[in-house]
């Protein structure tokens, strides 16, 4: 007798249940069974993100990538000033001898 | 318009860049200034210590000598600088050295010790030498030399002879009882500026004989103790000049203390101290740094010097490539700190006299010619101070290495005037055309000077070049205009030099006085003998005889010493006399020996003695003198030689007299 009950029970259910749709089967898996490590860090590092572009947001995101783009080099000029090679000679002047950076820096601060 | 990109892209390409990037930008500074801390020479020499004390045996001697010994930069009398008489030169090597000299005595000593004998062993010795010696410390020097030789066959080794030869120089100078030794000492010390010592200075005595500084291998040197002592043993007699070697720190600022011709001389068992002062560069006030002169009185100042007498002041005028070689001077004897010249006169005064290459006039340096007259021209000026025997103290252009010295550069723009069309036309080397110009402006403006002067300067370069004769004569009047009016001393005096050497005595005479008058009544001392020399090649030796003695005691070098002589032994002075002169004034430089004349005079006296006739031997003398004297007054730079005598010291002692220019 318990089959017919269980049939009909089954028959009634389906019927109603035939209006409503179960979409929720892989949220229901994933919690149930979820996917090893690997299969979820792949669909991570295979997900695709979206968004929405204006010019504003192109242009400042190129400038944003050149700036840092150009940051070792804008750091390595502006922290390290001092010549690398301090190529300094003797230069003789109007009868005297000087350094020739010194004597430049003399000519640059007189002439300005 | 939409962006996909995946998660994978976006951190491969986008966000790991941006993160190396900027990683990069933060750690690069910092990695370049450690490794340029790196690089310095406190790190350098931090780094060699410590592999040297890291090591041990033969390890560590090998480290030694690679660090501390091999270096050129350790060589003994390795100087910056080398100052002197004639030279101011520095070293064209850029050696590191970053030991210290403390750093090296306790090394040296430990490799001078036990390492293996060779080459580097007898190079540390002779560097250890050098270290006691600037301690102070020669004896230990000396043992420790002699400890060397010691221990090793001096033969073997190329060094070995380099170490003889120092133990021979330090060994005092025997004294034998009752006789005078033949090797003198030379000591003293070298004081700086503010009297405080001057130490791990070279000191170098030169010779006489060809000597040049530019031998590392010079035969008499020392080195200055702490307390700036020095001591040369062993020193043969005769006559030197002193140099001495210098590292920037202590020339900058500094002006030589020895002068052109300065000479010591060290007589035979006679002992001589001599203290050197340096002192310092003088400061030149008034015009420098590129100021612009508009007024119709230049004046020049600058600070002043103690115990100077005179000063003189020499510009110097840029050529066609705007560098400045020859100066020439603008006036001497001057008496304060000051000049104050009226704008003409600076424009009267010529620049350097030069030769081109292609030995024509019209390739002369136009800028040399136009000289001050040029309001583009960046002049640049130096002034020297001398004391009261005419010694120079010291002077204005040296080494100006550190900021401080570098105020006050001395340059000058003259913009009294503005460039005519014919200055132009000369600029650009347009000489003859220039010259055709000035030329015709001068004859259609008598009261144009400008016109005139150049004129006479272009014609003067010419007849100098060319000696044209005619141009000569057509030269004279112009001089004549100019020399009447607002001149200088040394448009004249090129002129009379010129007159001198074609021997046109009056015009000579005539030009002589003119000059001497534009100079406040005083005659330089070269042109000074020029004129003794003249007057004993005319004939009158007793004037010659007093110009010359005016002129003697203020040339150190006694050039003309030996027409002195010669006019002296025409006025009747016995050659006993003369050889008593002689040794007053030794002649002293390259090519004659201090000696020179009194060893041809000595000859002639052991001739005549030895002559069967002592009248004879004077007659022949006389007429050999006189013969001499007739040539050169047709041609002063004449050096043919005397019609024998049959004396053959009477004949050497007239050739050496031809000699003299």
């Amino acid at each position: 007798m318990r089959e017919t009950e269980r049939s009909a029970i089954k028959r009634k259910l389906d019927e109603e249940l035939k209006l409503h749709t179960f979409a929720g089967q892989e949220a229901v898996l994933k919690r149930t069974h979820p996917a090893p490590r690997k299969t979820r860090l792949h669909a991570l590092w295979n997900r695709e993100l979206e968004w929405v572009l204006n010019p504003a947001g192109l242009i400042g995101g190129t400038a944003a990538l050149l700036l840092l783009a150009a940051l070792p080099v804008l750091s390595y000029t502006l922290q390290s000033p001092q010549p690398a090679a301090e190529q300094r000679e003797l230069i003789e002047v109007g009868g005297n001898i000087y350094w020739s950076d010194t004597y430049r820096n003399e000519v640059d601060r007189l002439e300005n | 318009m939409k962006i996909k990109i995946k998660v994978k892209h976006l951190v491969l390409y986008v966000l790991i860049p941006v993160f190396l990037l900027t990683a990069a930008a933060l750690w690069i500074p910092g990695a370049v200034d450690r490794y340029q801390a790196s690089q310095t020479p406190e790190a350098i020499r931090a780094r060699m210590l410590e592999k040297i004390e890291a090591a041990s045996g033969a390890d560590k001697l090998e480290r030694i000598a690679e660090f501390a010994v091999l270096p050129s930069a350790y060589e003994p009398y390795t100087f910056d600088v080398r100052l002197g008489p004639r030279v101011m030169m520095q070293s064209d090597e850029d050696n590191p050295a970053p030991l210290t000299p403390e750093d090296r005595v306790p090394l040296l000593e430990l490799y001078v010790g036990s390492g293996p004998p060779g080459d580097t062993l007898l190079r540390a010795a002779n560097q250890l030498a050098y270290e006691y010696d600037a301690l102070g410390q020669a004896e230990q020097a000396t043992r420790m030399l002699e400890r060397t030789a010691d221990r090793l066959d001096l033969d073997e080794h190329a060094d070995g002879q380099k170490l003889r030869q120092e133990l021979a120089k330090r060994e005092p100078p025997t004294q034998t009882p009752g006789k005078t030794p033949a090797a003198s000492t030379f000591s003293g010390r070298l004081i700086d500026r503010d009297g405080s010592p001057v130490r791990r200075a070279g000191i170098y005595l030169l010779g006489e004989e060809g000597s040049d500084s530019a031998e590392r291998n010079d035969p008499y040197q020392a080195v200055t103790d702490p307390n700036g002592n020095f001591e040369i043993l062993n020193v043969a007699p005769g006559f030197y000049q002193i140099e001495l070697g210098l590292d920037y720190e202590q020339v900058d600022g500094r002006s030589r203390p020895v002068q052109w011709d300065d000479w010591i001389e060290i007589k035979q068992g006679r002992n001589l101290s001599k203290n050197l002062t340096l002192r310092p560069l003088i400061e030149l006030q008034s015009p420098v740094n590129g100021q612009k002169l508009t007024e119709d009185t230049v004046e020049f100042r600058w600070t002043p010097v103690q115990g100077a007498a005179y000063y003189d002041i020499t510009g110097f005028i840029p050529d066609e490539n705007g560098l400045s070689g020859t100066g020439t001077v603008i006036r001497s004897r001057i008496p304060e700190n000051r000049l104050s010249l009226s704008i003409e006169e600076l424009y009267a005064a010529p620049g350097a006299s030069t030769l081109p290459d292609s030995g024509k006039w019209e390739d002369v340096d136009p800028n040399y010619l136009l000289a001050y007259m040029n309001p583009n021209a960046r002049f640049s000026w130096l002034v020297r101070a001398y004391d009261a025997e005419g010694r120079a103290l010291s002077e204005s252009s040296g080494y100006r290495l550190n900021p401080e010295q570098t105020n006050n550069l001395p340059f000058f723009y003259l913009k009294q005037r503005e460039l005519s069309g014919t200055d132009r036309l000369l600029l650009k080397g347009r000489l003859s055309q220039a010259f055709e110009q000035y030329r015709q402006e001068a004859e259609s403006d008598p009261r144009n000077i400008h016109a005139l002067r150049m004129t006479a300067r272009l014609m003067l370069s010419n007849v100098e070049i060319s000696h044209d004769a005619l141009a000569k004569k057509e030269l004279l009047p112009l001089l004549e205009r100019l020399t009447a009016g607002v001149s200088s001393p040394q448009e004249v005096e090129r002129m009379l030099n010129l007159l001198y050497e074609e021997a046109d005595w009056d015009a000579y005479e005539h030009y002589y006085e003119r000059y001497t008058r534009l100079n406040g009544g005083q005659v330089e001392p070269y042109l000074r003998s020029l004129h003794a020399a003249s007057l004993f090649y005319r004939g009158r030796a007793g004037e010659a005889v007093q110009e010359f003695e005016q002129t003697l005691p203020d040339d150190p070098g006694h050039r003309f010493v030996g027409l002195y002589l010669a006019a002296q032994l025409q006025e009747g002075r016995t050659l006993g006399e003369a050889l008593e002169l002689a040794r007053r004034y030794p002649e002293l430089g390259y090519e004659q020996g201090g000696r020179g004349w009194t060893k041809l005079l000595n000859t002639m006296l052991s001739e005549r003695s030895a002559a069967g006739s002592a009248a004879d031997f004077d007659t022949r003398l006389r007429t050999s003198l006189g013969e001499f004297a007739q040539n050169r007054a047709a041609d002063p730079l004449a050096s043919l030689p005397p019609t024998p005598t049959g004396s053959a010291s009477i004949d050497a002692f007239v050739k050496a007299l031809t000699n003299i220019r």
